[in-house]
């Protein structure tokens, strides 16, 4: 019998899961009522994964601090619930593998065009069909570079950075990204071969499953000073590119279960689940499963600059934008590691903030945020299902304070995808969504039925959640135009 | 033989239950494959000799998982036919020998789905039972 968790709220949206057992601190629930039900019912009903335990696990781990935190999108993952939260002391607290997963720094890149609605949907089955042959997507697509190790190593060291010096971009796209486009303290070498090798054809592919690239259009604003600043304005066409690492960032992933499981044994760590394996992050295995994860982080920040060059491309030939004229809102990650300084119990302290399927939300007046972003805050990009709606938002102090400044990442899925395929006919998801107005391109049908729209929850709620407990603030919705699956 | 498809919120699994071991890691690459491309599309023109070592036959299985989907990414192959040999060495040492045939991703031949990221170690079980042997695992979609 499972143990009884006992999760009582603390204000609207905010819920307190009780320490107790081996948790060593408090875990913290941002959700609404129906879904804090949920989670409950289904740890209780002992479904196989339940989220509520993995949560309440993760807050079992050494040197975690604060509480640890599920956010409303919050769904079972490897160990590490997916919608999760967690930092641990940046001297004697541990890299957990789970906490970032296989695609590291999956994340979206949102870039704003110059048109409108009105002047794009007339050419969407151009614009969109040109997008679809110009980024690869799906299973086995490839590149238009090659890459050598040389060049890879390079991309691992320096991320967006080094395609944009090989004209892939423009210095300014940096400026929005994430880090300026590049984490610190990658080392290639500690990257395998293995994973080298299955990058090689890589760079500049969507994948597939939830990947993908949207034409979008703001169809509301909510924030008039923040829309302002990221140059956001109503009918605005817009494109997210949501993708990550590729099979760089899966080996890696692999290649840390593999090691991070020996780490755990070998420093004789208390762990509640085999998948929360993990190393002290001063140890050599840590250390060393950091860097290849700066590294893979480099790789979807380069991967997804890459797509954005020739979505530029691609706009060049159909709309005739110039490439100036195309530019980088933001570049925001949704799966890392990243070793961050947030005030605690009244300090400050240097902490190793794992967001698996959340996104760095950090509030105004932060010095990471690009310059003419620091008043408000940089944009938090929460992609929709290709149904309904994507959010931008941003970061608050309360977030700061309570969630070391992280947001939902997604709508997060309801539905596994073997009740999906099983529910969904994906002609009838892509009959469905033409007649809603959303013009949908996939290299696999059969990959449309799991992500129907109806596989995931209601954005809205998801993002209701957030604002109510005043984590985050909506700053514009999007509705997509049309939507290229792999 | 039976494949199980295992429900997962974001990711897959499947069980497999066989006579045999080999039998059962055989079937586990086929399950594998079926969830990236429609298997019966994929002619054998191709053979992938394998040699892996781990230290528990579950490793072993991520191992054996593992380099399949490295063989996809480095030489854009898809696999529908597998033999392997599992075999305990020693108490700590298992080894899986054996070829994958298949052949190279082809757009207008075989129909796509959706691709696996990784082999995660969630529930993940290789372990006898009344009809042979069972093994189960969550993959990374």
């Amino acid at each position: 019998m499972r143990e009884t968790h006992h999760v009582t709220p603390v204000r609207p949206s905010v819920w307190r899961v009780q320490q107790q057992n081996r948790m060593r601190v408090p875990a913290l629930l941002i959700a609404d009522r129906l879904t804090v039900d949920q989670l409950v019912s289904e740890q209780q009903d002992a479904v196989q994964w339940s989220s509520l335990d993995q949560l309440c696990n993760v807050a079992a781990l050494p040197g975690i601090v604060g509480a640890a935190i599920g956010l409303p999108d919050i769904h079972p993952g490897y160990g590490f619930p997916i919608g999760g939260v967690a930092a641990f002391d940046a001297e004697d607290g541990v890299a957990v593998v789970g906490g970032i997963g296989f695609d590291i720094n999956c994340g979206v890149r949102l870039i704003a065009t110059p048109m409108t609605k009105q002047e794009v949907a007339p050419l969407i089955e151009q614009v969109g069909g040109d997008l679809f042959q110009a980024i690869p997507s799906g299973l086995g697509a490839e590149g238009l570079l090659r890459l050598d190790r040389r060049r890879l190593d390079e991309i691992l060291r320096e991320g967006a950075a080094a395609i944009v010096a090989e004209g892939y971009g423009v210095d300014d796209d940096l400026l929005y990204c994430e880090e300026g486009g590049r984490l610190p303290d990658a080392d290639p070498s500690t990257v395998s071969d293995l994973a080298k090798q299955r990058q090689f054809k890589q760079l500049g592919t969507l994948g597939s499953g939830n990947h993908y690239l949207e034409i979008q259009v703001v169809d509301r604003l909510l924030d008039a000073q923040a829309a302002e600043s990221y140059g956001l304005f109503l009918d605005q066409v817009l494109i997210s590119i949501h993708t990550g690492s590729r099979a760089l960032g899966h080996q890696i992933g692999q290649d840390a279960l593999r090691d991070m499981a020996a780490a755990t044994v070998k420093y004789g760590l208390d762990v509640p689940e085999p998948e929360l394996a993990c190393a002290p992050i001063r140890s050599t295995e840590g250390m060393r499963f950091l860097s290849a994860v700066a590294c893979g982080a480099n790789c979807a920040l380069a991967n997804r600059q890459m797509i954005a060059h020739r979505v530029r491309e691609s706009l060049q030939r159909t709309l005739r934008l110039s490439p100036a004229s195309v530019r980088t809102v933001y570049d925001v990650g949704h799966n890392n590691a990243k070793f961050e300084v947030h005030r605690v119990d009244g300090r400050e302290r240097r902490l190793l903030v794992h967001r698996k399927g959340a996104t760095r939300a950090f509030g105004p007046s932060r010095a990471e945020a690009p310059d003419a972003y620091r008043t408000v805050g940089h944009p938090v990009v929460v992609g929709g299902t290709m149904g309904t709606a994507s959010y931008v938002l941003r970061g608050t102090e309360t977030g700061m304070e309570e969630t070391f400044g992280s947001g939902v990442h997604g709508a997060g899925r309801v539905l596994s995808r073997k009740k999906a395929s099983k529910k969904f006919w994906g002609e009838s998801v892509v009959a469905q969504l033409r007649a809603d107005g959303v013009r949908l391109w996939t290299h696999s049908v059969r990959g449309i039925s799991e992500e129907a729209p109806g596989a995931y929850k209601d954005i809205e709620t998801v993002v209701d959640a957030s604002v109510d407990a005043g984590i985050c603030r909506r700053v514009a919705r999007l509705r997509p135009l049309a939507v290229i699956k792999g | 033989m039976t494949v199980e498809w295992l429900d997962h919120t974001a990711d897959i699994g499947f069980r497999i239950q066989h006579a045999t071991l080999a039998g059962a890691f055989a079937e586990a690459g086929h399950a594998l494959f079926s969830l990236m491309v429609d298997v019966s599309s994929v002619r054998p023109m191709v053979v992938h000799h394998v040699d892996l070592s781990a230290e528990t036959v579950e490793l072993l299985l991520v191992e054996w998982l593992s380099e399949l989907l490295a063989r996809k990414d480095i030489d854009g192959l898809v696999f529908s036919r597998f033999q392997v040999d599992v075999r305990g060495e020693e108490a700590t040492r298992f080894r899986c020998t054996g070829r994958a045939w298949g052949e190279p991703i082809d757009r207008t031949v075989h129909e796509l789905r959706t691709e696996v990221k990784g082999i995660s170690y969630l529930g993940l079980t290789v372990r006898p039972c009344k009809k042979g042997w069972r093994l189960q695992t969550v993959v990374d979609v």
